[in-house]
Protein backbone atom coordinates (compact mmCIF):
# COMPACT_ATOMS: atom_id res chain seq x y z
CA UNK A 1 0.00 0.00 0.00
CA UNK A 2 2.47 2.09 1.07
CA UNK A 3 4.65 1.33 -1.83
CA UNK A 4 1.57 1.96 -4.37
CA UNK A 5 1.15 5.77 -2.84
CA UNK A 6 4.46 6.40 -3.31
CA UNK A 7 4.55 4.79 -6.90
CA UNK A 8 1.74 7.76 -7.44
CA UNK A 9 3.53 10.40 -6.11
CA UNK A 10 6.17 9.96 -8.29
CA UNK A 11 4.45 9.34 -11.75
CA UNK A 12 2.34 12.32 -10.52
CA UNK A 13 5.96 14.40 -10.74
CA UNK A 14 6.74 12.61 -13.77
CA UNK A 15 4.20 14.20 -15.87
CA UNK A 16 4.80 17.57 -14.00
CA UNK A 17 8.41 17.47 -14.91
CA UNK A 18 7.72 16.41 -18.44
CA UNK A 19 5.28 18.81 -19.33
CA UNK A 20 7.73 21.68 -17.93
CA UNK A 21 10.41 20.37 -20.51
CA UNK A 22 7.99 19.81 -23.40
CA UNK A 23 6.75 23.24 -23.27
CA UNK A 24 9.76 24.62 -24.74
CA UNK A 25 9.47 22.77 -27.77
CA UNK A 26 6.11 24.31 -28.83
CA UNK A 27 7.59 27.22 -30.24
CA UNK A 28 6.53 26.10 -33.98
CA UNK A 29 2.45 26.66 -33.11
CA UNK A 30 0.74 28.26 -35.53
CA UNK A 31 -0.92 30.25 -32.71
CA UNK A 32 2.35 31.54 -31.09
CA UNK A 33 3.51 32.65 -35.03
CA UNK A 34 3.62 36.77 -35.36
CA UNK A 35 1.51 38.40 -37.62
CA UNK A 36 2.82 39.86 -41.02
CA UNK A 37 4.30 43.04 -40.33
CA UNK A 38 4.83 46.09 -42.98
CA UNK A 39 7.30 49.03 -43.01
CA UNK A 40 5.81 51.50 -46.70
CA UNK A 41 8.83 53.12 -48.17
CA UNK A 42 7.42 54.58 -51.49
CA UNK A 43 4.22 54.68 -52.56
CA UNK A 44 4.69 58.04 -55.68
CA UNK A 45 3.04 58.54 -58.88
CA UNK A 46 4.91 57.97 -62.12
CA UNK A 47 4.09 58.60 -65.55
CA UNK A 48 0.51 56.52 -65.09
CA UNK A 49 2.08 54.24 -62.57
CA UNK A 50 2.51 53.95 -58.50
CA UNK A 51 5.76 53.37 -57.63
CA UNK A 52 5.32 50.99 -54.48
CA UNK A 53 8.30 49.59 -52.10
CA UNK A 54 8.03 48.35 -48.55
CA UNK A 55 9.63 45.75 -46.74
CA UNK A 56 7.66 42.53 -45.22
CA UNK A 57 8.50 40.74 -42.36
CA UNK A 58 6.51 37.35 -41.98
CA UNK A 59 7.05 34.36 -39.81
CA UNK A 60 4.10 32.67 -41.20
CA UNK A 61 5.05 32.96 -44.67
CA UNK A 62 3.60 35.16 -47.29
CA UNK A 63 0.43 33.51 -48.66
CA UNK A 64 -1.08 36.57 -50.41
CA UNK A 65 -0.61 40.06 -50.73
CA UNK A 66 -2.96 42.84 -51.84
CA UNK A 67 -2.35 46.56 -53.01
CA UNK A 68 -5.23 49.03 -53.32
CA UNK A 69 -6.03 52.36 -53.89
CA UNK A 70 -8.68 54.20 -52.78
CA UNK A 71 -9.77 58.03 -52.55
CA UNK A 72 -8.14 60.21 -49.47
CA UNK A 73 -11.27 58.96 -47.40
CA UNK A 74 -10.79 55.54 -47.85
CA UNK A 75 -14.02 55.46 -49.41
CA UNK A 76 -13.43 55.09 -52.89
CA UNK A 77 -11.66 51.83 -54.29
CA UNK A 78 -9.94 53.11 -57.68
CA UNK A 79 -6.99 50.06 -58.43
CA UNK A 80 -7.23 46.54 -56.67
CA UNK A 81 -3.90 44.75 -57.51
CA UNK A 82 -3.11 41.13 -56.60
CA UNK A 83 0.57 40.42 -56.15
CA UNK A 84 1.34 36.82 -57.59
CA UNK A 85 4.94 36.91 -58.75
CA UNK A 86 6.52 34.34 -56.76
CA UNK A 87 9.41 35.98 -55.35
CA UNK A 88 7.18 37.08 -53.22
CA UNK A 89 4.93 34.29 -51.76
CA UNK A 90 6.04 31.56 -49.64
CA UNK A 91 8.62 33.53 -48.32
CA UNK A 92 9.20 34.64 -44.75
CA UNK A 93 10.89 38.12 -45.29
CA UNK A 94 10.50 40.58 -48.12
CA UNK A 95 13.53 42.62 -48.52
CA UNK A 96 12.82 45.67 -50.48
CA UNK A 97 9.83 44.97 -52.20
CA UNK A 98 9.52 46.83 -55.45
CA UNK A 99 6.48 46.88 -58.07
CA UNK A 100 4.88 49.29 -60.68
CA UNK A 101 1.30 49.54 -60.66
CA UNK A 102 -0.81 50.54 -62.98
CA UNK A 103 -3.30 53.65 -62.86
CA UNK A 104 -4.06 54.66 -66.23
CA UNK A 105 -7.47 56.11 -66.76
CA UNK A 106 -8.12 54.96 -63.18
CA UNK A 107 -8.15 58.69 -61.77
CA UNK A 108 -5.63 58.47 -59.33
CA UNK A 109 -4.08 61.42 -57.67
CA UNK A 110 -1.60 62.59 -55.34
CA UNK A 111 -3.43 62.39 -51.94
CA UNK A 112 -5.12 58.77 -52.43
CA UNK A 113 -4.61 56.40 -50.13
CA UNK A 114 -2.20 53.00 -51.14
CA UNK A 115 -3.21 49.87 -48.76
CA UNK A 116 -0.85 47.26 -48.86
CA UNK A 117 -2.07 44.13 -47.37
CA UNK A 118 0.20 40.67 -46.28
CA UNK A 119 -2.17 37.72 -45.31
CA UNK A 120 0.35 34.97 -43.84
CA UNK A 121 -0.30 30.93 -44.53
CA UNK A 122 -2.20 31.14 -40.87
CA UNK A 123 -4.86 33.60 -42.56
CA UNK A 124 -3.54 36.28 -40.33
CA UNK A 125 -3.49 39.68 -42.15
CA UNK A 126 -1.59 43.29 -41.67
CA UNK A 127 -2.31 45.92 -43.70
CA UNK A 128 0.00 49.33 -44.07
CA UNK A 129 -1.49 52.21 -45.72
CA UNK A 130 0.44 54.98 -47.35
CA UNK A 131 -0.68 58.34 -48.68
CA UNK A 132 0.12 58.66 -52.78
CA UNK A 133 2.91 61.47 -53.45
CA UNK A 134 4.21 62.82 -56.87
CA UNK A 135 7.33 61.49 -58.16
CA UNK A 136 10.23 62.88 -55.67
CA UNK A 137 12.65 64.92 -57.73
CA UNK A 138 15.88 64.62 -55.75
CA UNK A 139 16.22 60.82 -54.65
CA UNK B 1 13.39 0.74 -5.50
CA UNK B 2 13.72 4.59 -4.89
CA UNK B 3 16.36 4.55 -6.76
CA UNK B 4 15.16 3.07 -9.72
CA UNK B 5 12.36 5.35 -9.67
CA UNK B 6 15.02 8.34 -9.54
CA UNK B 7 16.95 6.92 -12.51
CA UNK B 8 13.91 6.79 -14.38
CA UNK B 9 12.91 10.50 -13.50
CA UNK B 10 16.39 11.38 -14.72
CA UNK B 11 15.92 9.36 -17.78
CA UNK B 12 12.61 11.35 -18.59
CA UNK B 13 13.62 14.49 -17.99
CA UNK B 14 16.96 14.00 -20.20
CA UNK B 15 14.38 12.02 -23.05
CA UNK B 16 12.71 15.14 -22.93
CA UNK B 17 15.38 18.45 -22.63
CA UNK B 18 17.07 16.23 -25.73
CA UNK B 19 13.79 16.53 -28.27
CA UNK B 20 14.06 20.08 -27.34
CA UNK B 21 16.99 20.74 -28.55
CA UNK B 22 16.57 18.91 -32.09
CA UNK B 23 13.44 21.02 -32.61
CA UNK B 24 15.66 23.87 -32.72
CA UNK B 25 18.39 22.78 -34.18
CA UNK B 26 16.08 21.69 -37.35
CA UNK B 27 15.04 24.84 -37.60
CA UNK B 28 16.93 26.95 -40.21
CA UNK B 29 17.27 30.63 -39.26
CA UNK B 30 19.83 32.16 -41.58
CA UNK B 31 19.95 33.96 -44.62
CA UNK B 32 21.27 32.66 -47.67
CA UNK B 33 24.06 34.36 -48.79
CA UNK B 34 24.78 36.02 -52.46
CA UNK B 35 28.31 35.98 -52.50
CA UNK B 36 30.66 38.72 -54.47
CA UNK B 37 33.83 37.04 -52.68
CA UNK B 38 35.96 34.42 -54.43
CA UNK B 39 34.22 34.29 -57.40
CA UNK B 40 34.19 36.57 -60.83
CA UNK B 41 31.17 37.85 -60.34
CA UNK B 42 29.19 39.48 -62.99
CA UNK B 43 27.91 42.10 -63.43
CA UNK B 44 28.90 43.99 -61.03
CA UNK B 45 28.26 47.64 -59.52
CA UNK B 46 28.92 50.47 -62.61
CA UNK B 47 29.57 47.92 -65.41
CA UNK B 48 28.57 49.09 -68.56
CA UNK B 49 27.69 46.53 -71.37
CA UNK B 50 26.35 47.48 -74.79
CA UNK B 51 23.10 47.02 -76.73
CA UNK B 52 22.58 43.62 -78.55
CA UNK B 53 25.26 42.31 -76.12
CA UNK B 54 24.85 39.76 -73.62
CA UNK B 55 25.91 40.29 -69.51
CA UNK B 56 27.25 36.79 -68.67
CA UNK B 57 25.49 36.50 -65.45
CA UNK B 58 27.64 34.78 -62.71
CA UNK B 59 26.88 34.25 -59.02
CA UNK B 60 27.72 32.11 -56.32
CA UNK B 61 24.92 31.16 -53.78
CA UNK B 62 25.25 29.55 -50.93
CA UNK B 63 23.14 28.82 -47.92
CA UNK B 64 23.59 26.90 -44.24
CA UNK B 65 21.08 24.73 -44.99
CA UNK B 66 19.07 24.30 -48.90
CA UNK B 67 19.07 26.65 -51.63
CA UNK B 68 15.72 27.20 -52.38
CA UNK B 69 15.46 29.73 -55.84
CA UNK B 70 16.33 33.35 -57.07
CA UNK B 71 15.00 36.09 -59.50
CA UNK B 72 16.48 38.16 -61.77
CA UNK B 73 14.72 41.81 -62.62
CA UNK B 74 16.55 44.31 -64.22
CA UNK B 75 14.43 47.77 -64.88
CA UNK B 76 15.35 51.34 -66.04
CA UNK B 77 17.10 53.87 -63.19
CA UNK B 78 16.31 56.69 -65.13
CA UNK B 79 14.63 58.68 -62.09
CA UNK B 80 17.99 58.01 -59.85
CA UNK B 81 15.65 55.95 -57.13
CA UNK B 82 17.80 53.91 -55.02
CA UNK B 83 17.48 50.70 -53.24
CA UNK B 84 18.06 49.45 -49.41
CA UNK B 85 21.42 47.60 -50.42
CA UNK B 86 22.67 50.24 -52.84
CA UNK B 87 26.01 50.96 -51.76
CA UNK B 88 28.11 52.42 -54.33
CA UNK B 89 27.83 55.48 -56.64
CA UNK B 90 28.10 55.39 -60.34
CA UNK B 91 28.37 58.13 -62.37
CA UNK B 92 24.65 58.79 -63.36
CA UNK B 93 23.48 59.54 -66.96
CA UNK B 94 20.72 62.84 -66.75
CA UNK B 95 17.32 62.10 -65.53
CA UNK B 96 14.98 61.32 -68.11
CA UNK B 97 11.68 59.75 -69.26
CA UNK B 98 11.99 56.38 -70.39
CA UNK B 99 10.73 55.49 -73.95
CA UNK B 100 11.29 52.06 -74.25
CA UNK B 101 13.17 50.73 -71.45
CA UNK B 102 14.31 47.14 -71.24
CA UNK B 103 11.88 45.34 -68.17
CA UNK B 104 13.41 41.83 -67.13
CA UNK B 105 11.78 39.39 -64.89
CA UNK B 106 12.93 35.73 -64.30
CA UNK B 107 12.33 33.34 -61.68
CA UNK B 108 14.69 30.30 -61.71
CA UNK B 109 14.77 26.98 -59.75
CA UNK B 110 18.15 25.26 -57.36
CA UNK B 111 18.10 22.03 -57.98
CA UNK B 112 16.96 20.40 -54.54
CA UNK B 113 19.96 19.65 -51.81
CA UNK B 114 22.21 22.29 -52.64
CA UNK B 115 24.00 24.22 -49.91
CA UNK B 116 26.35 26.13 -52.78
CA UNK B 117 25.41 26.89 -56.27
CA UNK B 118 26.81 29.15 -59.15
CA UNK B 119 24.18 30.63 -61.35
CA UNK B 120 24.84 31.40 -64.57
CA UNK B 121 23.12 32.74 -67.30
CA UNK B 122 23.56 35.02 -70.61
CA UNK B 123 21.12 37.43 -70.57
CA UNK B 124 20.68 39.24 -73.95
CA UNK B 125 20.47 42.69 -74.48
CA UNK B 126 17.87 43.77 -76.87
CA UNK B 127 19.31 46.02 -79.26
CA UNK B 128 16.28 48.57 -79.58
CA UNK B 129 15.81 49.41 -75.86
CA UNK B 130 16.08 52.95 -74.02
CA UNK B 131 20.40 53.36 -73.21
CA UNK B 132 21.24 54.31 -69.93
CA UNK B 133 21.27 54.00 -66.30
CA UNK B 134 20.14 50.69 -65.12
CA UNK B 135 19.30 47.98 -61.81
CA UNK B 136 20.08 44.57 -62.05
CA UNK B 137 18.81 42.87 -59.02
CA UNK B 138 18.90 39.78 -58.00
CA UNK B 139 16.59 37.96 -55.11
CA UNK B 140 17.63 34.79 -53.28
CA UNK B 141 15.75 32.81 -51.11
CA UNK B 142 16.35 29.46 -49.35
CA UNK B 143 13.91 26.50 -48.51
CA UNK B 144 13.14 27.68 -45.17
CA UNK B 145 11.65 31.08 -46.79
CA UNK B 146 14.34 33.47 -45.68
CA UNK B 147 14.90 35.87 -48.71
CA UNK B 148 18.31 37.78 -49.59
CA UNK B 149 18.33 40.45 -52.25
CA UNK B 150 21.37 41.66 -54.08
CA UNK B 151 21.31 45.31 -56.23
CA UNK B 152 23.80 46.39 -58.90
CA UNK B 153 23.56 49.48 -60.79
CA UNK B 154 24.83 49.06 -64.64
CA UNK B 155 24.56 50.94 -67.51
CA UNK B 156 23.70 50.06 -71.03
CA UNK B 157 24.83 52.27 -73.91
CA UNK B 158 24.04 52.66 -77.27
Amino acid sequence: MKNLKYMSLVLALLCVVSLGFTSCGDDDDDDDIAAPTIVMGEANLEDGEICVKADVAAPGRTASIQIVVTDASGNTTKVTKNVTDSKYIGVLNIPDFHLHVDIADKGVVAGDLLKFTVTDGNGRSTTAQKSITEEEDDD
Amino acid sequence: MKKNILSLILLCALCACGSSDDDEESKDMTYPVINTADIVAVPTDCQVFKRGDVIPFNYLFTDDTELGAYNIEIHNNFDHHTHSTSSIECQMDAKKEPNKPWIYNKDFTIPSAQKSFTARHDIAIPADIDPGDYHFMVRLTDCAGWQQIHAVAIKITE
